[in-house]
């Protein structure tokens, strides 16, 4: 390099080091404006004024940088050790804000459909889980294996309410579609359908998380 | 400037129909995956206009319904396999997520657009006469079959995506170590039941899911409205 280019190199502002943090919250805060589909790394990049090498230090893939974040958003999860006295009400309450945590940015619930949840946060939300299953009564193998079922109900439940955000009134074209089944063709969707549409989200949520427990109560032992 | 041709010479195209489109959508996505399969590119694929196109598919996001409802066809409703009811609709969710995992774009689209067409209607007439067969009552077995299929959905989306991602590998290697290795003061539960969370194969995970599924909905009465 020529001594003028050195110099040039110099005189320029000192860029801090890029820290883990600094990473971390400009991926957060990009999430947060524009949904999962803009964390890329190429945008982070850009947001952090640097290029894509130096972001492989925290990252190699695009997949590992969304289970990162996905990660970081799960430390908001309200583990409620307040209840730790009841476990099936802190069930509930760990659930509720589970769920609230997956809607707050666009994309990160369909995410989490995908990651396996192996960050720290994910492994302390297993932990606690797995914790009021067990003191709820349930034997060691139901425990885990039901809060598989458990966990992927909720991470659904929260994947389809992004589509409100996106789609204009999608359980109307549904409720269309099925008012149309024939009864000859379609006889059971005939009869219930008024059934499959009843019920506010909220109560079916908490219809289906107990319909999750009382199975996991009374299905066979796994073999495991 | 070339001289228009006038449109008498030119090869008649076919008519356009909201089926055609859609066989020209699983076409391309085939062939390029759901991303690729955009109104622009389909418009150049039959050769004709965006605007020719918003006749049959209002957007984007309706035309991924329409490809998979189309591809819900390929379900196998009427497995026979005999068995009771209940084995009966494991096949069926078992080929449900079977047709999703093939495509994993697809999967994921599932999660969020819920299909409305012919064959999704099928499937949940296929998927309710097995549930009255087995006695479950009306308003529990309404509510149930979308919560079976929601997690279906969830299933085949995981799986697929990690079938799709180059790390899957080293990501489950992880997760096996993180679990083993947890703490036994801040993370018990996690240590003692690191090798149940990870046991049993695919299938008979997605049995028991099922089992579970049915055994706490036929418990289960949903509240009074």
């Amino acid at each position: 390099m020529n001594e003028g280019g050195a110099r040039r190199l110099r005189s320029r502002a000192a860029k801090e080091p890029l820290s883990l943090e600094a990473f971390t919250s400009a991926a957060i805060g990009l999430l947060e404006r524009e949904g999962m589909g803009a964390v890329t790394l190429r945008r982070l990049a850009r947001e952090l004024q640097t290029g894509s090498a130096s972001l492989y230090a925290y990252v190699r893939t695009v997949q590992e940088l969304h289970a990162l974040l996905l990660d970081r958003m799960l430390a908001a999860v309200d583990l409620h050790p307040d209840l730790a006295d009841r476990p099936r009400e802190r069930l509930e309450a760990v659930c509720s804000s589970y769920l609230r945590v997956l809607r707050r940015s666009e994309g990160l619930a369909q995410l989490a459909a995908g990651v396996l949840p192996y960050g720290d946060n994910a492994i302390t939300l297993t932990d606690t889980v797995l914790g009021c299953l067990r003191d709820m009564g349930l034997s060691p193998a139901r425990a885990a294996w039901g809060y598989d079922v458990l966990m992927l109900h909720l991470t659904a439940v929260a994947a389809e309410q992004d589509r409100r955000r996106t789609q204009k009134d999608p359980v109307g074209r549904a409720r269309e579609a099925y008012d149309r089944a024939a009864a000859d063709r379609h006889p059971h969707v005939a009869a219930l359908r008024a059934e499959l549409f009843s019920g506010i989200e909220a109560t079916r949520v908490t219809w289906a998380v107990e319909v999750v427990l009382a199975g996991i109560a009374s299905a066979r032992e796994p073999e495991s | 400037m070339p001289t228009p041709q006038s449109r008498r010479e030119r090869p008649a195209k076919p008519a356009l129909t909201r089926e055609g489109i859609i066989d020209a959508a699983v076409l391309l996505m085939e062939q390029d995956g759901l991303q690729r399969v955009t109104m622009r590119r389909l418009a150049q694929a039959l050769d004709t206009g965006p605007a020719s196109l918003y006749v049959y598919v209002a957007n984007t996001a309706e035309l991924h319904a329409a490809i998979l409802d189309r591809l819900l066809g390929r379900v196998d409703l009427n497995p026979d396999s005999g068995g009771d009811w209940r084995e009966r609709l494991d096949t069926v969710l078992a080929s449900y997520e079977q047709v999703l995992f093939a495509h994993p774009a697809l999967a994921r689209a599932a999660l969020t657009a819920r299909a409305a067409g012919d064959n999704y209607l099928a499937l949940l007439e296929s998927l309710l006469s097995l549930l009255a067969e087995g006695g479950v009552p009306d308003r529990q077995a309404a509510w149930g079959v979308d919560l079976m299929l929601q997690l279906s959905t969830a299933s085949a989306a995981e799986h697929s995506a990690q079938r799709e991602d180059s790390n899957a590998e080293r990501d489950w290697i992880q997760l096996r170590h993180a679990l083993v290795n947890a703490s036994p003061e801040t993370l018990p539960h996690v240590r003692a039941q690191a090798d149940n969370l990870v046991a049993g194969a695919p299938a008979e995970r997605r049995r028991w899911s099922v089992d579970t599924l049915l055994s706490g909905i036929l418990a289960t009465e949903p509240p009074a409205q």
